[in-house]
């Protein structure tokens, strides 16, 4: 609980109508995406960078947690309040302030809805490409923050490659601008490198200019199924072997195909160990050409058939199967958890293998589809019962998994972040030296530990 | 309890994804987390388990739901978000009971046929004896309150008659390949007479014999979103009765919204077994049962449709009105963008929650406008209203139709 004061001061800030207080509100914002929950003291809904400031100065003067907020889509647990205080609901401050598009450049604020904000630029002929599958509902704060990634990462990258510039409020409640509109900016440290995947620990978000792209002209998909793991992965490494990457390179296992058959047939064969759904974009002549490439080298490498769309609803069809996948995941379990341990592109079928492994070991289901082409995977294992015995086995089926993505040289998470999740994980990543080096940024620019605080890092480390 | 394990079983499903978020009216307009499924999905959750207490809060939020079930559609678990919304409702009326004013419409008004038809007599005089233009112009309304001359705004305008007092001077076919009982509606009773003639009219052109069971009540629909489900039951145990007892192969409702609730009379009360399987909307049951048979006569021009949340994800009807519009010679129908997307009418939300509703409003009326049709065509009264309502706010002259009149008219 705040002091009465405190929560006095806040509406002086915001107006009565932007503090929430009641218990119903704190409910509201005590959650993600994750399991993980924590009732905040309050919620506040700030208009604009000055009121920001003014909460995070008392947040200083009396000591309590702020947590920033976009949709609350994370896979994380990063913006559960888990030690209480103050929730920074972004959601007044979604303008598009500007679309530049003689530098091809876009200013928003933190509350912008991904997809509103790729439907406005596509409008003028521009592309952002970063596509987290939340992007219906995530911000771009959010998207900054947790360093989003998405699909079409194999070929365009993720959030931080589009980042030019960034307005926020330290922990301790001054205003950084870093970066603008130029793409070449080598003056000092690159601090939005730092605010990208910060996960709301190092500032809040206030402004966003991001690069833009022209909207490619075209774009084809293929689905090649296989009856083998390995043929589908030696694809993998083929196609980009002939100096092409796809827009899209996704994996989907044979349990994930079991799953989405069972749910909405969509014509995937269940008795086949993988399914790759490739997508090339560019010209409409270069797509095609890309295309035929591919597709030859799908049949070289094993695949037992190819599919080529050869029209808008054939694309839909092909895509079909994939995109109902999360559905059929979710109604045959009480819980899904979807982890997204990433490893070198070569060492897929490996660390498919051992996610099958480490499952059959458990006695769990886990289905497994992801963004080949980038090597991230997504292992997302169903909870059936969430009682004592089942979430023992998962913790110790996650820990394996984990375990496996680092010794194949991978990483603990490629596009979701750290959050509550996968704290504990860190040490199996890092030496000593590189933590303290990420704790030490942290003690320097947010001393009283008001941002975000429980996140990335374990305490006792 | 067994409703409560129910419930309790349906906010477990919720994987909170937020993909509900994506398309929520409601949420598009507030985008804070109370007002979207995810959040009264875990609002209930904490009911249930005992850790929240109802409170004004909690009903204000549980308030601004307009049942359109867009989150149940899009939900990768399929949430009944719009199921557990209703019963938290139940719940707070019978721990508060309801204001004086909604008792007096849902248990006095609302079933009363008799007081509908004298409402109607006086609603009629008041739009048509001159008194609603010197109030309107008076500019009266306005200085009582802002809020009160809006909501007026909204009110439809009354029939001369209610259809339930012509019934007798209808001639109705004796005979027919098919029996039909047409559930009669309040606002084709009170509002809208002529659709309750275009029907019969299609019907009859479709050899169907009609019969019209005239004691049928309200179909509940008011009660179970006010959380009254006691005279809900009530309701649905007679009328179920009543629409039986016509001894019909089917009964059909021209109402989205009654409609969808009729086919849900079996699980509210034991007397309606088999009942529900019965029940059509007059599209569906044209183009599904008795085979779309349309007239000659030409009815010309552009016509695009608005699909009423009860009847597209309610009963999962979106080809068949689709269908018969496409059908009517000299009609050219043109797709809206986000036709399935809630007009914010939803019953009476449009007059408990006018600002909010409009804004709702406001993207369907765009989404008309980009179209520019002649026609409107929709198979829901509220719908109508509400559309109705926005299309003179933005002095578009684009009369609201429902498909089955443009049908009659080819005959």
């Amino acid at each position: 609980m705040l002091k009465p004061e405190i929560v006095k001061k806040l509406i002086k800030i915001l107006g009565k109508e932007n503090v929430f207080t009641t218990k119903e509100d704190l409910i509201c914002y005590s959650y993600d995406s994750t399991p993980h929950d924590h009732l905040p003291d309050i919620v506040v809904a700030p208009a604009n960078t000055q009121e920001i400031v003014a909460i995070i100065k008392l947040a200083n003067e009396h000591n309590f947690p702020v947590v920033p907020r976009g949709g609350g889509t994370n896979l994380s647990g990063g913006t559960v309040p888990i030690q209480g205080g103050l929730v920074l609901a972004l959601h007044r401050m979604n303008k598009i302030i500007e679309i530049d598009t003689d530098n091809l450049t876009a200013t928003v604020e933190p509350g912008v809805i991904t997809a509103t904000f790729h439907q406005t630029v596509e409008k003028e002929g521009l592309f952002y490409p970063p596509d987290p599958q939340s992007m219906f509902m995530s911000t771009m704060g959010g998207n900054v923050a947790e360093n989003a990634g998405g699909p079409r990462g194999v070929k365009y990258g993720v959030t931080k490659d589009y980042v030019l510039g960034v307005e926020a409020v330290t922990p301790t409640g001054e205003v950084v601008k870093v970066g603008g509109k130029t793409i070449k900016n080598v003056s000092g440290y690159d601090l939005i490198r730092l605010f990208a995947g910060s996960e709301g620990t190092l500032g809040v978000i206030t402004q966003i200019t991001l690069k833009l792209i022209p909207k490619p002209e075209a774009k084809r998909t293929i689905l090649a199924i296989f009856d083998h793991l390995d043929d589908a992965a030696k694809t993998v490494s083929g196609i980009i072997k002939q100096r092409i990457i796809p827009t899209t390179l996704e994996l989907m296992d044979q349990k994930t195909m079991e799953l989405i058959e069972g749910y909405i047939p969509s014509g995937l064969p269940t008795d086949a160990e993988g399914a790759l759904l490739i997508e090339a974009d560019g010209s409409a002549i270069d797509v095609d050409r890309q295309i035929g490439v591919i597709e030859q080298m799908c049949k070289t490498c094993g695949a037992r058939e190819v599919k080529v769309a050869q029209d808008a609803t054939q694309e839909a069809q092909l895509w079909a199967g994939r995109r109902s996948a999360f559905g059929a995941m979710a109604r045959s379990a009480r819980q899904v958890l979807a982890e997204d341990a990433t490893v070198p592109r070569s060492k897929v079928p490996d660390i498919v293998r051992s996610i099958q492994q480490i499952a059959a070991k458990y006695q769990l289901t886990v289905p497994t589809l992801g963004h080949t082409g980038d090597g991230n995977m997504h292992p997302n294992i169903l909870v059936m019962k969430q009682d004592e015995e089942e979430m023992k086995r998962v913790d110790a089926a996650i820990d394996e998994m984990f375990k496996a993505a680092l010794d194949l040289g991978g990483t603990l998470s490629g596009e979701h972040g750290i959050g509550l999740s996968k704290q504990k994980y860190m040490k199996w990543q890092f030496d000593k030296a590189s933590l303290d080096m990420m704790k030490a940024i942290k003690k320097a620019v947010d001393p009283n530990n008001i941002l975000n605080p429980g996140k990335i890092f374990l305490k006792d480390e | 309890m067994e409703l409560l394990d129910k419930l309790s079983e349906e906010t477990d499903k919720c994987i909170r994804c937020g993909l509900c978020q994506k398309v929520c009216p409601i949420y598009a307009e507030m985008r804070s987390e109370p007002f979207v499924a995810r959040g009264k999905v875990r609002l209930v959750k904490e009911i249930i388990k005992g850790d929240l207490e109802i409170s004004d809060r909690f009903k204000e939020i549980m308030d601004l739901c307009l049942d359109c079930g867009a989150c149940v559609a899009n939900c990768p678990a399929t949430v009944k978000t719009n199921h557990l919304v209703l019963a938290a409702r139940a719940k707070v009326t019978s721990e508060k009971g309801l204001p004086l004013i909604m008792k007096g419409a849902l248990h006095g008004f609302l079933p009363n046929n008799k007081a509908q038809a004298l409402a109607v007599k006086m609603a009629y005089f008041y739009q048509h004896s001159g008194l609603q233009s010197v109030l309107r112009k008076s500019g009266l309304l306005e200085t009582l309150s802002k809020d009160l001359s809006q909501k007026e705004g909204v009110m439809p305008e009354f029939a001369p008659r209610t259809f339930r007092s012509m019934l007798s001077d209808l001639p109705l076919k004796k005979s027919g390949k098919i029996r039909v009982a047409y559930y009669l509606s309040c606002m084709t009773n009170m509002v809208n007479p002529d659709l309750g003639k275009a029907v019969i009219k299609t019907l009859e052109y479709h050899d169907c014999e009609v019969i019209i069971p005239k004691d049928v009540q309200c179909c509940g629909t008011p009660h179970l979103a006010y959380g009254d489900t006691q005279i809900a039951n009530q309701i649905a145990e007679k009328n179920a009765r009543l629409l039986m007892e016509t001894g019909a192969d089917y009964i059909v409702s021209d109402c989205a919204t009654c409609g969808a609730t009729l086919k849900k009379y079996d699980e509210m009360v034991s007397n309606a077994k088999g009942f529900s399987d019965k029940v059509y909307d007059i599209s569906e049951f044209l183009v599904k049962i008795a085979g779309l048979r349309v007239g000659k006569k030409p009815v010309k021009g552009v016509v695009t449709y608005h699909d009423p949340c009860h009847l597209a994800r309610g009963q999962g009807v979106k080809n068949s009105p689709r269908q018969i519009l496409k059908s009517i010679p000299g009609l050219t129908l043109v797709e809206m963008e986000e036709a399935d997307r809630c007009c914010g009418g939803a019953g009476t939300f449009n007059v408990m929650h006018y600002d909010l509703s409009m804004r709702i409003l406001d993207r369907k009326i765009t989404n008309i406008q980009n179209v520019d049709p002649n026609f409107l065509a929709t198979g829901c009264p509220a719908c109508t209203m509400q559309l109705e309502h926005g299309l003179a706010q933005h002095s578009m002259a684009v009369p609201v139709i429902h498909p089955i009149k443009l049908l009659a008219e080819t005959y």
